[in-house]
């Protein structure tokens, strides 16, 4: 009995061993095959690789950020008036998108850093920015026209900004080619501006009055491109006018600003080679012989040839009046007209014009040359922006400004403000080339030039139109030119270099 | 008090003989000393009254024009510091020694200005302020004749400006349309002297008058009617009253008005800019204080442009010192000899 229950426990035993074998080889994890093994190892060492590299870039992009962002934290309040009202919105809201921009990178490289954007529509006005820099309070990004760069850094309440643009060279690739962008934005050899827009001055004409002197319409189409090439002049231009007001078409030829300013004063004293302003010492240029020439032409204009009125006095909405409504054959305007006359009900019987009647009845081209053998050419007046001596993080603030110029941001201030762009790559942005006016003035910036910025500009500018409008009610030009040479040694003083 | 003072008298009376003197001048001393404070009293009243308006007229007032007189020793420029001019009178010597071309015409186009418009501003108002009293009876008709008169005041500068900038345009203006029917051809009232200067005249003439006006008309009423009354039954006419009872009468406002007036003449130009805006110079319309306001915010020469408004204050001061004499300012402070 006992032989055979041992004899059972020996087979149980077995079967039971046998058992445990197939259920453990059953269970047993099954070996990887060699094809996968490798598979994942590959994977490993390349995720080890990319990490490392990762590491490298978070290293490297730890090394760009600016030193005074690396000892900051929490909230940076960055401020601006960047000069944004009506249809210059966008000024600010691409300035706030930068930032917000800048903010996304800083989360992203887990920078302990955010960026509170701080702006006003106003601009960087003469008595608000020294009110402001005294009582230690000016804000960080200041946007006005070029000519300030020379008054704010000669008095120390901007920044040169040579070296940022250095470092972040890469943001300032489609700068234009041009001179003159780079100059505007210059004072003695520094820069202290970063271009945010421009725009430029015409030179219109009325296309249906030219049809009515019996010009085809090739004829019309053409003009600007004979402008352009220097075939056809402001003398010629001065014959059509008489033309048009023998025959009761106009009332007269021609009409300028009404005010002070560089369109077409200062555009026909380049022409006449006048030098506005000396880079190397930052000091105003008078040109006799060319303020002459410009003086003489204008007392042509108006009053030998009674062309065009003497225009100061003349009210800005009878100048746009006039002209909308073909009183004008000629009017020295500026890009903005165009949108201008779109939007304000100028015209007598239909109030606002739409865009296809301007296309219909304004024709624009560069201002003529002079004479024969002179240039066509026209002026800008860039925006710049530009960074506060006070600002605590002036880097953060010029990176910021830089951004909001970036294409992305530029073409839709351009479309919305009717601005030309402050970079070329604008131009190719398909949205910025559906704008048919935008595009076709364009060309213009090859042949354009910018006032000069110095302190005393404005000074210069003003006593010239008073010596335009004495030449315009006929004080001869010796007599006008002499009265202004005085009158420019007296108010400006030394920052003026007087030449014959 | 009543106890200090009892003190001393007890004091006084038994103080033993070889305290007297002492007692006395202790006496005497804190006697006057509370006198002193008793005539003190209505002075320190007044002071404390006082000080809150001096405070401010010193802070609001006082300041800047220290501070202007010390910026018109200096060639101040955008840098706004105060940098000594060299010499320290520099400023003045260029100004009164006429060694800016400008400053020879500016002077003789204010002089202009503030004579004629004075004119208007003192004398022509005071012809509205007795026309709207004494000659209108009818109160609505007069009130609407003084409200019209007003409504250049009440409206604001750039409004004003734009007005007349569309009344005079050389090309559309009604001005310019007008001065062509009478014969005057084919004129600009903007650049054109003197029509320039005539415009200038107008416009700062026009906002002038209904202030003078004001005053004026309300200092008739209280001439008493019965003198009046009085002067009529004696069989004076109208222009009798108005030249020998009104007038006479209304000598004070009339020293008031021209003074206040030729202050705020040689101060204003705030019409001028807006209309004239950078051409007042050669339309002949560029008076001192423009010319001032010029020389700080277009040529940043803020050293000469606080030198040239030292000298409208001066001239100012200069001025009502003249009217006080002329007017007879110590006279009028008097009590009314005659019972009125």
């Amino acid at each position: 009995m006992a032989q055979k229950v041992a004899v059972y426990l020996v087979v149980g035993l077995i079967i039971g061993l046998i058992i445990g074998a197939g259920v453990g080889w059953a269970i047993a994890p099954k070996g990887v095959p060699e094809e996968e093994y490798k598979k994942v190892k590959t994977e490993l060492e390349t995720t080890k690789a990319e990490l490392s590299e990762v590491k490298a870039l978070a290293e490297k992009l730890k090394a760009l950020i600016p030193e005074e962002l690396a000892k900051a934290e929490g909230v940076i309040v960055i401020r601006a008036w960047p000069g944004a009202k009506a249809y210059d919105k966008y000024r600010l809201d691409n300035l706030k998108d930068a930032a917000e921009l800048l903010n996304m990178v800083f989360k992203a490289i887990g920078l302990g850093i955010t960026i509170k954007f701080e702006g006003t529509v106003e601009s960087a006005t003469l008595e608000k920015v020294i009110a402001a820099y005294k009582a230690g309070e000016l804000v960080d990004i200041l946007g006005c026209g070029h000519e300030w760069i020379g008054p704010y850094a000669e008095a120390g309440y901007i920044i040169p900004l040579d070296d940022y643009i250095k470092k972040y060279e890469i943001l300032f690739k489609d700068w234009f080619p041009y001179p003159w962008a780079w100059e505007s934005m210059k004072w003695k050899g520094k820069i202290y501006g970063i271009l945010q827009d421009t725009e430029c001055r015409p030179f219109y004409f009325r296309k249906d009055v030219l049809r009515k002197l019996g010009w085809t319409e090739e004829e019309i189409e053409a003009l600007p491109e004979k402008i352009r090439r220097g075939e056809w002049t402001i003398e010629d231009a001065i014959a059509v006018a008489k033309e048009a007001m023998a025959r009761g078409l106009v009332k007269y030829g021609f009409y300028h600003r009404p005010t002070p300013g560089a369109q077409p004063m200062f555009v026909f004293y380049k022409q006449f080679g006048g030098v506005i302003g000396d880079p190397a010492t930052g000091k105003l240029v008078a040109d006799k012989s060319a303020w002459l020439e410009t003086l003489k032409l204008f007392y042509k204009m108006a009053y030998e040839e009674k062309t065009m009125p003497a225009m100061a006095g003349i009210s800005w909405r009878t100048v746009h009046t006039d002209f909308v409504n073909g009183r004008v054959l000629f009017w020295f305007g500026g890009s903005w007209h165009w949108a201008e006359y779109q939007r304000v009900p100028y015209h007598e019987e239909l109030g606002k014009v739409p865009e296809e009647w301007e296309w219909e009845n304004l024709g624009f081209a560069l201002v003529p040359a002079p004479r024969p053998g002179l240039k066509p050419a026209t002026n800008t007046h860039p925006w710049a922006f530009m960074i506060s001596s006070q600002s605590k993080y002036p880097e953060l603030a010029f990176l910021i400004a830089t951004i909001a110029t970036l294409p992305t941001f530029d073409v839709r201030h351009c479309i919305y403000g009717g601005k030309l762009p402050a970079r070329s790559t604008t131009y190719t942005v398909p949205e910025f080339k559906e704008n048919k006016f935008l595009s076709s003035i364009v060309y213009m910036h090859e042949y354009t030039d910018v006032l000069f910025n110095n302190p005393k500009m404005p000074v210069y500018v003003k006593l010239v139109f008073e010596a335009v409008t004495a030449v315009e009610k006929g004080t001869p030009p010796d007599k006008a030119l002499s009265d202004l040479i005085s009158a420019l040694k007296t108010e400006i003083g030394d920052e003026i270099i007087i030449r014959d | 008090m009543e106890e200090v003072y009892k003190t001393l008298e007890y004091i006084k009376k038994y103080a033993k003989e070889y305290t007297r003197p002492v007692t006395n001048i202790l006496y005497k001393v804190t006697t006057r000393f509370l006198e002193r404070l008793k005539r003190a009293r209505r002075t320190i009243f007044i002071v404390a009254f006082l000080t809150p308006f001096l405070l401010s007229l010193v802070l609001v007032y006082g300041l800047p024009s220290a501070l202007s007189v010390l910026m018109s020793f200096t060639d101040m420029d955008l840098r706004f510091e105060l940098d000594w001019s060299n010499p320290l009178y520099k400023n003045y010597y260029i100004i009164l020694g006429m060694k800016d071309p400008r400053v020879p015409v500016v002077t003789y186009v204010t002089a202009l200005y503030v004579g004629v418009t004075i004119l208007i501003n003192a004398g022509f108002s005071l012809v509205l302020g007795i026309l709207t009293t004494y000659c209108i009876r009818n109160e609505t008709i007069a009130t609407t004749l003084r409200l019209l008169w007003f409504l250049p005041r009440i409206s604001p500068v750039v409004i004003y400006a734009l007005l007349w900038q569309w009344f005079a345009d050389p090309r559309v203006g009604p001005l310019t349309i007008l001065s062509k029917w009478i014969g005057l051809g084919e004129v600009s009232w903007i650049l054109d002297k003197p029509y320039s200067q005539i415009l200038m005249i107008i416009v700062n003439g026009y906002v002038g008058a209904s202030w003078g006006m004001v005053i004026y008309a309300s200092a008739v009423r209280t001439i008493p009617l019965e003198i009046l009354y009085a002067a009529r039954v004696d069989g004076a006419s109208d222009f009798k009253v108005i030249t020998k009872i009104i007038i006479p009468l209304l000598k004070w406002p009339l020293l008031f008005v021209t003074a206040w007036q030729t202050l705020s003449l040689l101060g204003s130009y705030v019409q001028i800019l807006t209309i004239w805006n950078g051409f007042a110079y050669v339309s002949g319309v560029e008076v001192w204080s423009l010319f001032s306001y010029h020389s700080a915010f277009a040529a940043y020469k803020f050293g000469y442009s606080a030198a040239l408004a030292m000298i409208i204050v001066i001239v100012s001061l200069v001025l009502l010192a003249v009217y006080f004499k002329v007017f007879g300012f110590r006279r009028m402070l008097e009590p009314s000899r005659i019972e009125v």
